[in-house]
């Protein structure tokens, strides 16, 4: 089924923001005092990481819905956030591991955040391993909603991995109480790229979901208006 | 279709439990990140092992010919001597927290086969003109002959 080569104007504003947020990102905020350049890595790490997350808990809410409305629509969104978050959780790893050597003095480590995050990226694979087993479209949507639902209780753990346990990895600088530990000026850049890396993150959800639609409205097992 | 719906949702929610209490349990007990300089003393560990603590300022010395690097770490109760031949990065200074790869050799001293720098989580942009300072390392590096 060819597809219609179309960038839509919703997908042509996510890659503006993103190409802006590149750019201020990296040559118009100042650098941090301490660790200098390397340190808007985290323009990119901490955003795919936020992200990964989002995707994660949509997986978790249209697993749930398609357990209780049984309309592969929802399954559809739960494939499609599941594989984006896998791609954002691959991202946050890699660029980690780049900011790790040139500020740990290590490109990886089984540190607790580092070892949750690798066991979240391999429990979202065997989510796609487990779908692509299955051969019959409702009883993979079922099977996979439980999966995800399971699946998402590695969210919180990896979240909170670095208050529960010792490690290297740094407490959260954002998300805790009071005022975040860094300057206001990287803070902008960082909300802003978060922005700016939720519009794709839309984008390409839509995008996905749809090619989902398109392979169910060609599958002929399943009946009209799925 | 008639579903059983409490049913499922309850077993749902007990193999989450169990799930997030089992690695609970297990990260807890079995994979202590690192042990502190006071912990170390006390249960007298000799075996290899990580430790974390914080440069103490002014501790640091570089010596050229034997390429060793000795500074004191505190974990504000009980200090340590560190002595290591790897090189941490340009981000160790005074007041950093280090974790340390290696063993106690005699009491109060520790011989490090690895240097990580754990960041501060801590950012502060530079002023307009600044560069970043070179690295305390780098500093001691040159001015010894």
């Amino acid at each position: 089924m060819p597809m219609k080569a179309r960038v839509s104007t919703f997908g042509l504003l996510a890659g503006t923001a993103l190409a802006i947020t590149t750019i201020v990102g990296l040559f118009v905020v100042p650098a941090d005092a301490a660790q200098g350049d390397v340190q808007r890595i985290m323009y990119v790490h901490v955003p795919s990481a936020w992200l990964a997350y989002l995707a994660f808990l949509v997986t978790f809410v249209s697993s749930v819905l398609y357990l209780w409305r049984r309309e592969l629509r929802f399954d559809r969104l739960a494939i499609a956030a599941a594989e984006i978050g896998l791609v954002l959780t691959g991202i946050t790893i890699v660029t980690g591991a780049i900011w790790g050597k040139a500020t740990w003095g290590k490109w990886w480590d089984w540190d607790p955040r580092l070892t949750t995050t690798a066991i979240l990226f391999v429990v979202y694979a065997g989510y796609l391993l487990v779908r692509q087993s299955l051969g019959d479209r409702y009883r993979r949507a079922r099977l996979a909603a439980v999966y995800g639902i399971v699946a998402f209780v590695n969210v919180p753990i990896v979240h909170f991995s670095v208050l529960w346990w010792r490690g290297l990895h740094q407490a959260p600088t954002v998300i805790r109480p009071g005022d975040p530990s860094i300057d206001h000026t990287l803070l902008f850049e960082l909300l802003a790229s978060l922005l700016s890396f939720t519009l794709v993150f839309i984008w390409a959800l839509r995008r996905r979901t749809a090619l989902e639609a398109g392979r169910d409205a060609a599958d002929l097992t399943l009946g009209p208006g799925t | 279709m008639n579903r059983p719906r409490t049913a499922t949702f309850v077993g749902l929610g007990l193999i989450v439990m169990a799930f997030v209490g089992l690695i609970a349990i297990s990260l807890t007990n079995a994979l202590v990140y690192y042990v502190t300089p006071t912990e170390l003393q006390t249960r007298s560990i000799t075996s290899s092992v990580r430790l974390y603590g914080i440069v103490e300022p002014g501790s640091v010395r570089w010596d050229s010919p034997s390429a060793t690097l000795t500074f004191r770490i505190t974990d504000g109760t009980t200090e340590m001597l560190v002595e290591s031949q790897s090189l941490p990065t340009g981000l160790f200074r005074d007041g950093i927290g280090v974790i340390l790869d290696g063993r106690s050799t005699a009491p109060g001293t520790f011989l490090a086969d690895e240097v990580l720098v754990k960041h501060s989580a801590v950012y502060q942009p530079l002023r307009s003109g600044e560069t970043v300072p070179p690295g305390l390392l780098d500093t001691l590096r040159a001015g010894t002959p």
